[in-house]
Order: structure tokens, then C-alpha cells, then sequence
């Protein structure tokens, strides 16, 4: 059996040495799997896809791309290594032209594959191609999230981590944004996100992992999870009719 | 007169230009005000009189005062006084934002800097002026009324081919992008694969470069002092803050202001206060308008 394209085993992490905000949490992700990190405020979901990224100090356990061990490499080799990263906030260089941002994407492509990936970019996101020479700030919510997207896939990462790609987005934008990232993953790319809006994660999800506390609470397919009284209680937001 | 004033003023705020984008682009990427900048001129100035020393004396070049050994020498300035800033930055600011010391820790870590490099050029150097060279020049009526020496007239004429190579570089080349995402949010360019150790050292490289260019202009057009960079210190402050702190037109704009407005008041106070009226304009535009002329709002 291959190796999963992405493999965190045991991870802890924290932002100050010794404090650690996420103790032993292990997932994984295939290729062409969306998989989807939900749970209360406070269960270190953000904190452990930044660990993934090498964003945060890694205290303990390890993360595998492709079953090659990347923890503890500095981020930009980890990005290097297949790792496509967007953050929760300020997920876009406000200042900077929608092209200007998608060239920082690519910034370890050689400069004929830079051209060519930004093309394809603006092939894939037109809205973004009518408006490549203004600056990200003039964007609306979803937009921003369509360039953070398309800055993220300019390497063409075998796994890209989003952080509630959904945040402050109107409810109609969430549903393209949640349709975008499951076409994403069908073409063959990992995609693990952590959202708030489990509900709607999980039904484009192929995997969810719920943690609590800083810890692995739960695992299963996402149709299991909505099925699943309980977790529709505590973290849904909904209770089923007896 | 008038002209005549405009003229040398034009002349000072290029070099101040040249000063400020330097720190300017320092200030913006790494947060902090870098007092030891202003050295970074002196050391640009007095490494090129050294390279000057060791090779031959060369023939003047055209009109100008010095030969090709000059030309040598700004590149070599160039070169060592970005290794003097990242050395700066290797040994003391790198290790302090590691320790995650606020921006105050490291204004005052400049003064130090700036204390030891200023003592290093005296003690080296001595206290006495020098000159590139002692070469006579004719100076030449560029407009009616308005004499310019031919070496005025090529540095102006290098400011402005500086900042147009400078902004096609942080345009389009592929370290100046990565250097404009960096100073705008530098968590997002380490996951854009951006190496942000790489950035600052050309950061600090490009900064310094700019610093010696401006110190051999100083030192060409007046003269070589070691407290030559300090007295431009609070001109290149307020030359950067008037544009806006990360903005490249905005530091040149700033630069030419304060050098209009030095030049310009010698002809109505007595020339003793010249020295103030970069105080009174950095006071105004602190009022006024703290985040400079040229930015769209205010940073913190």
C-alpha cells in the first residue's frame, strides 16, 4: 500500500516552547480526498495546520509528504516540497496586483514555468484574469478567496491545507467556494481544510477528523459524521427528530 | 539666485534620495528605524577613498574630477558596505527579532551600531577631511544663471538612472516581488515558498549599496568627513517619513523636498539655521500627515 500523500503521526505543537496547544494528534490525507479538520474554538485545529506548514514549533511526532519526512524543515521548503498553504486571514498581499500576488505564489518556479502557471491561473479563475493589474484590496470576500486559492495551487502542491476557507464569506459564496475545493480534489490534489461551518465542510467532504482539546476526538467518513447524533449536537449545530 | 538655490537643492536631495530609499526600504520590511544607516553613508564614502588609495591614479574622466579608480571604487563600496549591513544585521538585529525584541530594542541596538561604526571610520581615518581627488573643475552654466560643476551634473544625472533601475527591479524581477510581499505580510510570503532570511539579506544588500552610492556622491560633491553620514541623519529621516515610510517615488519626492527647502531657506534665514529646517519640516508633516505624503494610510 503507497503512502498517504499526507501523514502527520503524534504531532504536537505549540507557539512557545513547553506550552503546547496540540498534543498528539495524528491524520491523514490521499490524493484526491477532501478531508476536513472540525471542532469547538480552542481544539488547536488552526495551530496544528500551521505545525504542518512548519509555521509553528513542532515538539513532537512528525509530518510526511509522500512519505518523505518534512517537519522541522523551514516553511519555504516545506512549501517547496508540495505543500500549498492559505491561511484563515490576510490570506492575500492586499497591496500588491492579483498578478503580482500569483508571481509570489510561484516564487520557487523557474521563470518559463512561472509565465505559463500564471496563464493557466487566470484560465482557471477568470474573474481574476479581467482585474490582474489591480491591486488584491479592490476584491470582494470571495475573490480574495479564489486568489489565495489559485497563489496556493501556483506550485501545483500534491496536498494544499486550507484555514477556514469559508470564514466571513455570505452563505451563497460559501457553497461555491466548498463546490471549488471539492472539484479541486477530484482532479487529484489533497485537500485538507479546517472549517467552522461543519455542516456545510462535511458535505463535500470525503473524511473528517473531529478534534477536541488539542486532541484526535473522533475520526470517520463524512456521511458517518453527519449521521452521527451526537457530533450533530455538539458540533452541527442541529438536533435529530426521534 | 533663486535658480542657483533650486539647482543645489535639487543636487542635495538626490543624495538624500539615494539615503533614504535605503532606509526607507529597511524601515518598511523590518519595522524598525535604523540609526545606524546614516554610518552606513560614511562607510560607503570613506571604503571607496580607500579602494582609490590602492590603485594607480588614473586620468580625470572627460570634464569630470576623477578617473576610472573612482568607478572601481563605488562598485567595491557598493559590495563591502551591504556586507557591513548584513554583518550588522547577522550579529545583533537577527539575533534580537529571534528573540522577539519590539522595534524599540532595536532602535536603540542602531544607536549602538551607528556609535561603533562612526568611532571605527575616526579611528581609522582620523578626523580630518579628504577628498577623491584634487582636481580643479570649470563649472559649466547648465541654464542662464545656473552653474553646475560636471560632477553635480552626473550625479544628478545617476539619482535619476538609480531610481528608475531601482523601480524596475523591486517591479519586476523576482527578489523585488518577494521583497514587497515581505514587507507587507511576512507569514504569508514563508508559505508563498518565499525564504525570508534570503529577502532580508538583499534587503539589507541593496540598502547598503544605495547608502555607499550616496556617501561617494556626498563625498564628491562636498567632501569625506566621519561625521558626514550623521549630519545627513535627520534629512534622510524626514526625507522617508515625508514620502512615507516603503514607498520608493515617495522617498525620492521626500529627498528633493528637504533639499529644496535646506537650499531655498538660505535665502531667508542666515544660514547657522539651516541645519533645522528638516526639525521643523519632519515636526510639520508628523502633525499633518504621519503617515507620509505618499501613503494611502497610516502604518504602525
Amino acid at each position: 500500500m503507497s503512502a498517504p500523500v499526507c501523514e502527520a503521526r503524534n504531532l504536537r505543537a505549540s507557539y512557545i516552547p513547553g506550552m503546547p496547544i496540540v498534543f498528539d494528534i495524528s491524520v491523514t490525507v490521499d490524493a484526491g480526498e477532501l478531508v476536513t479538520l472540525i471542532g469547538p474554538n480552542g481544539a488547536g485545529k488552526s495551530t496544528f495546520l500551521k505545525a504542518l506548514a512548519g509555521l509553528v514549533l513542532v515538539e513532537g511526532g512528525e509530518v510526511k509528504l509522500g512519505g518523505q519526512r518534512i517537519s522541522g524543515l523551514p516553511t519555504h521548503e516545506i512549501i517547496a516540497a508540495g505543500v500549498g498553504f492559505v491561511p484563515q486571514t490576510s490570506n492575500v498581499f492586499s497591496s500588491l496586483s492579483i498578478e503580482d500576488n500569483l508571481i509570489s505564489g510561484g516564487h520557487t518556479l523557474p521563470r518559463s514555468v512561472l509565465r505559463e502557471r500564471v496563464q493557466r491561473a487566470f484560465e482557471h479563475f477568470p474573474a481574476l484574469a479581467d482585474r490582474r493589474r489591480a491591486a488584491a484590496n479592490v476584491l470582494s470576500g470571495g475573490q480574495r478567496q479564489m486568489l489565495a486559492v489559485a497563489r496556493a495551487l501556483m506550485t501545483d502542491p500534491r496536498v494544499i491545507m486550507l484555514d477556514e476557507p469559508t470564514a466571513g464569506l455570505a452563505p451563497k459564496i460559501v457553497h461555491e467556494v466548498l463546490d471549488d475545493l471539492r472539484r479541486l480534489a477530484k482532479s487529484g490534489v489533497a485537500v485538507l481544510m479546517v472549517e467552522q461551518n461543519a455542516k456545510a465542510a462535511l458535505r463535500v467532504s470525503d473524511r473528517a477528523y473531529v478534534l477536541v482539546e488539542g486532541r484526535n476526538h473522533m475520526t470517520g467518513t463524512a456521511a458517518d459524521l453527519l449521521d452521527n447524533d451526537a457530533i450533530a449536537e455538539a458540533f452541527l449545530g442541529f438536533r435529530r427528530k426521534s | 539666485m533663486i535658480g542657483q538655490a533650486i539647482a543645489d537643492g535639487l543636487l542635495t536631495g538626490g543624495i538624500l534620495a539615494l539615503g533614504a530609499i535605503g532606509y526607507s526600504l529597511c524601515a518598511h520590511m523590518l519595522k524598525f528605524a535604523n540609526f545606524a544607516h546614516a554610518e552606513m553613508l560614511t562607510w560607503g564614502a570613506y571604503m571607496a577613498l580607500a579602494v582609490i588609495t590602492f590603485l594607480p591614479a588614473g586620468q580625470p574622466i572627460g570634464p569630470f574630477s576623477f578617473g576610472w579608480p573612482l568607478l572601481v571604487a563605488i562598485v567595491v563600496s557598493c559590495i563591502g558596505t551591504g556586507l557591513i549591513a548584513i554583518a550588522a544585521d547577522t550579529l545583533v538585529f537577527s539575533r534580537l527579532r529571534k528573540r522577539r525584541a519590539n522595534s524599540l530594542t532595536l532602535v536603540f541596538a542602531s544607536f549602538g551600531i551607528a556609535l561603533i561604526l562612526r568611532n571605527l571610520v575616526l579611528f581609522v581615518w582620523g578626523a580630518d577631511a579628504h577628498y577623491y581627488g584634487q582636481e580643479l573643475q570649470i563649472s559649466l552654466e547648465v541654464l542662464p544663471n545656473i552653474r553646475m560643476m560636471p560632477d553635480q551634473v552626473l550625479v544628478l544625472a545617476l539619482t535619476v538612472a538609480l531610481v528608475v533601475a531601482l523601480h524596475l527591479f523591486l517591479k519586476y524581477s523576482r527578489i523585488g516581488v518577494a521583497m514587497r510581499s515581505m514587507a507587507e505580510n511576512p507569514a504569508l510570503s514563508q508559505v508563498c515558498g518565499i525564504d525570508i532570511a534570503k529577502v532580508v539579506r538583499w534587503t539589507w544588500m541593496l540598502s547598503g549599496a544605495l547608502a555607499a552610492i550616496a556617501g561617494v556622491f556626498a563625498g564628491l560633491t562636498v567632501q569625506i568627513r566621519p561625521e558626514m553620514g550623521f549630519n545627513m541623519l535627520l534629512a534622510l529621516f524626514t526625507a522617508a517619513i515625508l514620502g512615507g515610510t516603503g514607498s520608493l517615488f515617495g522617498a525620492v519626492a521626500g529627498g528633493l523636498i528637504v533639499g529644496l527647502a535646506e537650499s531655498l531657506s538660505a535665502l531667508v534665514i542666515p544660514t547657522g539655521y539651516k541645519a533645522a529646517v528638516p526639525f521643523g519640516l519632519l515636526l510639520i508633516i508628523l502633525y499633518l500627515r504621519p503617515q507620509g505624503l505618499f501613503s494611502r494610510s497610516a502604518r504602525v
